[in-house]
């Protein structure tokens, strides 16, 4: 076994053992299809999250477009992911007005302001009795995420590439198969019928996560550079400093499939408060650090 | 030869800097010409501004002169002012209270500043019906308190004079923000986001009816009505006003003749467009990327008013700084504001 090898078994492990703590609900989930299954935890306000092992991916792809290159290796600390984007209901049982064009209470969220999509993870976080990650300057239009901190973010896209591709390297977690097999996995323009669906109701990837590819392109948290790979650090790349756009990934429902692939990047503007021009094909997912809560 | 093109090349510079200089001459003699006209007239206009510490509610003469705080309450934040058609009260948003004790509510003002009279609790984004008699609001989705404009669900409409509340009759209005009600008094326009099968969308509904519908080539936000009714001024994006023709009929509304009024690069925004009592004229916001929702920091925005009749032909009223937004004329001719 070479030393990248059994890292991310050894960090898996631990984090196992860190999991097993009061007021965490914690089980294994067989959605890894032969691979070994992730635990799943129960948060406490009811919302399942994937407990992530650290570890080494190749990020990027050397076939894809010309941001998805080059292909570097990149370390992930171990994190926590919602199976699932955001849904309706989350943001209605916080109290927060749903903005989604497409309603339905397991349909995810979209057609959000970035200052909407920020305000749910501080209150998410303030509703578990997290610290807030986000310090948003309503007047700038500006927010910064504290990494430290212990309650709700948006994963890197980094982070998101590094759960979508649940340690594949192939264009797709589910390998060949082409768009028979994407049908299976994802909600796009093929077959959405030109809106959301319910979360979860396509197959999940290797590690248990719902819904990568389409439903809804993916807010992170990062800002798109598409140079950014040629610099960006080995570990925990958090994106470049300054961005006019904000990274999105896993294409839509009214994406084509190209866009439905694991190293696919997009930037689109944030529009920080600006609801006019939001989008019905953009929502989220959210992370936090695997503390116990 | 040489010679001759480079001498036909600086005539057309010279010619084209001699045009230039006459266009912006002619604008500067506009604005000196609205300035002046806006003095004659017998209207003030209201408005809220961040005072360092808190947002009051201010009125001046229609051409920036005479400005003065008509709140003066620290502990509270006063928001979207909207005068009587008389010009005699104002109905307002107050967010008060801290925490989670922070509300949303809708209050009513006399025109010298006293009478500060609470109308509804947990409330947001009054307007006036035409007859002066009765106010309509719309309440908030949830108890919590937000920022959110679109936070809303229903619509109330609340007599003066009997104190009494009736909701509208159709039970789906949701998300609505920035309503008007029409001179007519047959209709209201607001703004939906998320909300009705919309997306998002301008809308124009019956005051006493079911039926909603999409206001045709009025894309973006905010319309309001001019006072005949027979034109709608919105905002088609973050920089630019239009203004257009509109019928309401029991068919739905039509519209032509979009145009636009005010239009600002970029790195700037217009907002809150609201007409003049003559209908001549559009007060709106103005300034550098900011909040343009009820109650957001928008530093640097100034209150401006715009020949609606013209392109860019608009002056700023106020210079202060401060985060000045959602003007609302009124008439002072029959001791009304500020008399």
């Amino acid at each position: 076994m070479t030393s990248t090898g059994w890292w991310p078994a050894a960090c898996l492990l631990g984090l196992v053992a860190l999991t097993v703590a009061p007021g965490l609900s914690c089980r294994k989930d067989g959605a890894g299809g032969g691979r070994d299954p992730l635990p799943i935890v129960r948060t406490s306000s009811g919302v399942e999250m994937v407990l992530l092992p650290g570890g080494f991916f190749e990020m990027g792809s050397a076939g894809g477009e010309r941001d998805e290159r080059p292909v570097h290796r990149v370390w992930i600390d171990a994190l926590l992911m919602d199976r699932t984007e955001v849904t309706q209901d989350q943001f209605r049982r916080l109290q927060m007005p749903d903005p989604s064009h497409f309603k339905g209470p397991r349909r995810p969220v979209e057609h959000a302001t970035f200052a909407e999509v920020v305000a749910f993870c501080n209150e998410r976080s303030a509703a578990e009795g997290l610290g807030a990650c986000y310090r948003l300057d309503e007047q700038r239009g500006t927010w910064s995420c504290d990494f430290d901190a212990t309650g709700y973010r948006l994963p890197t896209e980094a982070e998101w590439e590094y759960a979508c591709r649940a340690s594949t390297t192939a264009e797709r977690y589910f390998g060949p198969g082409g768009e028979p097999a994407l049908r299976k996995h994802a909600w796009y323009a093929a077959n959405a019928s030109k809106a959301t669906h319910p979360v979860g109701l396509k197959k999940p990837n290797g590690w248990g996560l719902y819904d990568l590819y389409g439903n809804v392109a993916e807010w992170c948290n990062d800002g798109y550079d598409p140079n950014y790979y040629r610099t960006s650090p080995a570990r925990n790349p958090a994106g470049p400093p300054a961005a006019r756009l904000v990274v999105l990934r896993g294409g839509a429902w009214n994406s084509k499939p190209d866009a439905c692939r694991s190293a696919a990047r997009a930037g689109e503007d944030p529009k920080f408060h600006d609801v006019c021009f939001t989008r019905d094909s953009v929502g989220f997912r959210c992370v936090r650090k695997p503390i116990k809560d | 030869m040489g010679k001759r093109r480079r001498g036909r090349t600086r005539w057309a510079l010279i010619m084209f800097l001699v045009g230039a200089v006459a266009v912006l001459d002619a604008r500067a003699d506009e604005r000196s010409d609205l300035r002046a006209a806006l003095g004659k007239l017998p209207y003030g206009i209201v408005y809220e501004s961040y005072r360092g510490s808190d947002w009051e509610l201010f009125a001046m003469q229609a051409d920036g002169s005479a400005g003065r705080n008509l709140t003066r309450s620290p502990s509270t934040d006063d928001l979207y002012p909207h005068a009587s058609p008389d010009g005699k009260r104002i109905c307002f948003v107050v967010d008060e209270g801290k925490g989670k004790a922070r509300s949303r509510n809708v209050y009513l003002l006399g025109a010298d500043g006293t009478g500060r009279k609470l109308l509804a609790r947990n409330a947001r984004q009054p307007c006036w019906g035409p007859d002066g008699r009765r106010v309509a609001y719309l309440p908030g989705e949830f108890d919590r308190f937000t920022t959110t404009d679109y936070a809303t669900r229903g619509l109330v409409i609340h007599d003066l004079a009997t104190g009494r509340s009736r909701r509208h009759v159709n039970d789906k209005l949701h998300h609505l923000y920035n309503p008007c009600w029409s001179p007519g008094g047959g209709w209201f326009t607001a703004t939906v986001h998320g909300g009705m099968g919309h997306r998002h969308a301008n809308l124009a509904f019956p005051a006493a009816g079911q039926g909603v519908f999409k206001i045709p080539h009025v894309g973006g936000c905010r319309p309001d009505l001019s006072p005949d009714g027979k034109r709608v001024s919105w905002n088609p994006s973050d920089h630019a006003i239009a203004v257009a023709d509109v019928t309401l009929s029991p068919h739905g509304p039509a519209v032509t003749n979009v145009r636009k009024v005010v239009t600002c690069d970029k790195d700037h925004e217009v907002y809150h467009s609201d007409w003049s009592p003559d209908g001549k004229y559009l007060a709106f916001s103005y300034g550098p990327k900011g909040g343009e929702q009820v109650g957001a920091m928008a530093k640097g925005w100034h209150i401006c008013v715009a020949d609606a009749s013209r392109t860019n032909v608009w002056i700023a009223l106020t210079s202060d700084g401060q985060s000045n937004k959602e003007p609302d004329w009124f008439p002072v001719a029959r001791g009304g504001l500020g008399r």
